[in-house]
């Protein structure tokens, strides 16, 4: 019985161990950190210092101006990034602006929708509504 | 801290709001007294939780927009229907005092404290991010409340394919609850839910041991462990359904143990709590039913033949009732991830195939570098004794863990053909088998009862 309950403080502490040792200390350094920094901010703000915009933090700011500055009955929302995002940030981008339908790049612009480009690119038939920071909300040209 | 911790604030103070009224509730579910106490704390604030849920369709289907009076309403119509059932289940008799002499409570606290602020840190740094937040659970229940309908687009819009359509709702109509409680949808302060349900399945796991005999240091001691489990309790989990269905695995598995034990009146109501909100958080939760109906049929044919037919219909009712009021809601959704017609014996070679593959991906990649965890687990697993009440826990998840490993053979991905299963072991298996892991410290623990009670090894040496 003895040797028994020896094993088990010893398989135990092993688990204790291990799981101790998973996180590194400087995670928990950097998580207080970020909250000490960004705990004041606005949600927004919150969003944009985290995990889900480190892909193209400029790509996430441009998408809440242009949230800020959609017309009220804008029917859906066509992004294009400059350069190809990962999946999550087409997650990312579809979360951010519902419960508006908004597609990333979609081959055809639905009808009535608007386009949000990232970066200085203005297609031909289609009106700038609002410059932004790092690109432009427009609509169909009339 | 002007926004996040009002917010964090309110959203906890809602969540243990209904909490206290599933705690209130609970007496129509499981015996009041003391060797219950803890046990009621983590199912009261799984029922406040499915009061927060539930209140967000039914409001819907009788045309009252959730929100306090809504939800106020629901809660109070739950509390006085459990009123009337709590005269069926009569104050459990305290437990006589053990005969071990407790570890100091600082002891274990510290840990627990330990791992419930580590997680804690972890959920809150920042706004849910994980993908599956925002592309399935967080988008649907933003969807719901920005809304104030499960829209139709969900299930119809194929560029929306993404968020999984088949998936249950209970989790974003939790989501889409809080918000409407709250008055708005903050994704940051929201987080706060996963803290909570840690420390409920603490509560929910103590207590059970406890209950069944384990001395309070082992009890104590596999509640710390498992709140410094970061496997489950990760930063990458929170907003994903894994740890709300770690906790509601673990109230279907001890309630179950329970009922077949017949240790309580309410334990078959505790079946069907569980079983209705199990399938109502994640797919896989209609499989653990009728894995548990399994293991009933198979455990419980020789002693309690009587009990079959109330726990069968206990198990199986109220999530058939789930499945079928998804399926009025939405209509029939197939499975989209898994092709399940490699079970045709004209495609078993090429499922012989997947298998291998499957395996040795998750040999290498999954169980080879958690080797030194599932060695440490093995050691307690062979050192306790068998122990009925636990070893159904262990069998319930050794038959989840067997789907779990099987089920990426049958991974499809049509856009994607080339990902097949080994994209499903690299990118799910670690997370699925997380979820099982307040099950196993149960079922390991409840083995391990037998050498350090003193009552049960003298009783042993008689």
């Amino acid at each position: 019985m003895r040797a028994r309950r020896l094993l088990v403080f010893l398989a135990s502490a092993s688990l204790l161990v291990l799981f101790l040792t998973r996180e590194p200390p400087r995670d928990i350094g950097r998580r207080i950190d970020f909250l000490r920094r960004y705990a004041s901010q606005r949600l927004e703000v919150r969003r944009l210092g985290g995990t889900s915009t480190d892909f193209n933090r400029r790509y996430f700011i441009l998408l809440e101006w242009a949230r800020r500055r959609l017309p009220a009955k804008t029917p859906g929302l066509a992004v294009f990034p400059d350069a190809e995002i990962p999946t999550r940030g087409q997650y990312l981008t579809v979360y951010h602006f519902a419960p508006l339908p908004t597609e990333v790049a979609p081959m055809k612009v639905p009808s009535g929708w608007l386009a949000l480009i990232q970066g200085t690119r203005r297609p031909e038939g289609w009106r700038v509504v609002a410059e932004l920071p790092y690109g432009a909300l427009l609509e169909p040209a009339p | 801290m002007s926004e996040f911790v009002p917010s964090v604030a309110a959203v906890a103070g809602i969540l243990l709001a209904f909490g206290f009224a599933g705690w209130l509730l609970a007496p129509a579910f499981l015996p009041r007294g003391a060797p219950f106490a803890a046990e009621r704390l983590g199912w009261g604030f799984a029922a406040g939780l499915a009061l927060v849920a539930l209140s967000v369709p039914l409001g819907f289907l009788f045309r009252l927009r959730p929100g306090w009076p809504a939800h106020l309403l629901f809660a109070g119509l739950a509390l006085a229907a459990g009123w009337l059932l709590r005269r069926r289940n009569p104050r459990a008799e305290s437990r006589p005092e053990a005969i071990d002499r407790p570890a100091p409570i600082w002891l274990w606290g510290l840990p627990i404290a330990m791992g419930c602020a580590l997680f804690g840190l972890r959920a809150m740094t920042e706004p849910m991010w994980s993908n599956d937040f925002l592309a399935i659970w967080g988008l649907k229940g933003k969807l719901i409340f920005a809304l104030g309908e499960v829209p139709e687009r969900l299930y119809r819009d194929p560029d929306l394919a993404f968020s999984h359509p088949e998936y249950p709702l209970g989790l974003p109509f939790l989501y889409a609850g809080i918000a409407f409680l709250l008055g708005r949808w903050d994704d940051h302060a929201m987080a706060i839910l996963f803290p909570l349900i840690q420390a409920a399945t603490l509560f929910v796991l103590a207590g059970w041991l406890r209950r069944r005999g384990a001395p309070r240091s082992l009890a104590l001691g596999a509640a710390a462990l498992l709140a410094l489990d970061e496997r489950l309790y990760s930063a990458f989990h929170t907003g994903l359904a894994d740890i709300p269905l770690s906790l509601l695995l673990l109230l279907l598995a001890t309630s179950f143990s329970d009922a077949l034990d017949r240790t309580d009146a309410g334990a078959p109501v505790r079946v069907a709590l569980a079983s209705c909100l199990i399938a109502a958080t994640k797919n896989e939760g209609l499989f653990f039913v009728a894995a548990a109906l399994l293991l009933g049929f198979l455990l419980g044919r020789e002693t309690r033949r009587r009990a079959q037919p109330a726990l069968s219909v206990a198990l199986l009712l109220p999530a058939l009732a789930v499945v079928f009021a998804h399926r009025l809601w939405r209509g029939s959704v197939p499975l989209k991830d898994f092709d399940f017609r490699y079970l045709q014996p004209s495609l078993w070679g090429e499922l012989g195939g997947r298998l291998r593959e499957t395996f040795a991906v998750a040999l290498h990649e999954v169980a080879r570098p958690a080797w030194p965890l599932l060695a440490a687990i093995t050691i307690l697993f062979i050192v306790g004794r068998p122990t009925p009440s636990s070893d159904r826990l262990l069998a319930l998840a050794a038959i989840a863990g067997a789907a779990y490993l099987i089920l990426p053979a049958f991974g499809i991905f049509p856009a994607s053909p080339e990902f097949g299963p080994i994209f499903l072991v690299r990118t799910a298996l670690g997370r699925t088998f997380s979820a099982l892991s307040p099950l196993v410290a149960a079922g390991i623990t409840g083995r391990l009862t037998a050498i350090f009670d003193r009552r049960a090894r003298a009783e042993d040496t008689n």
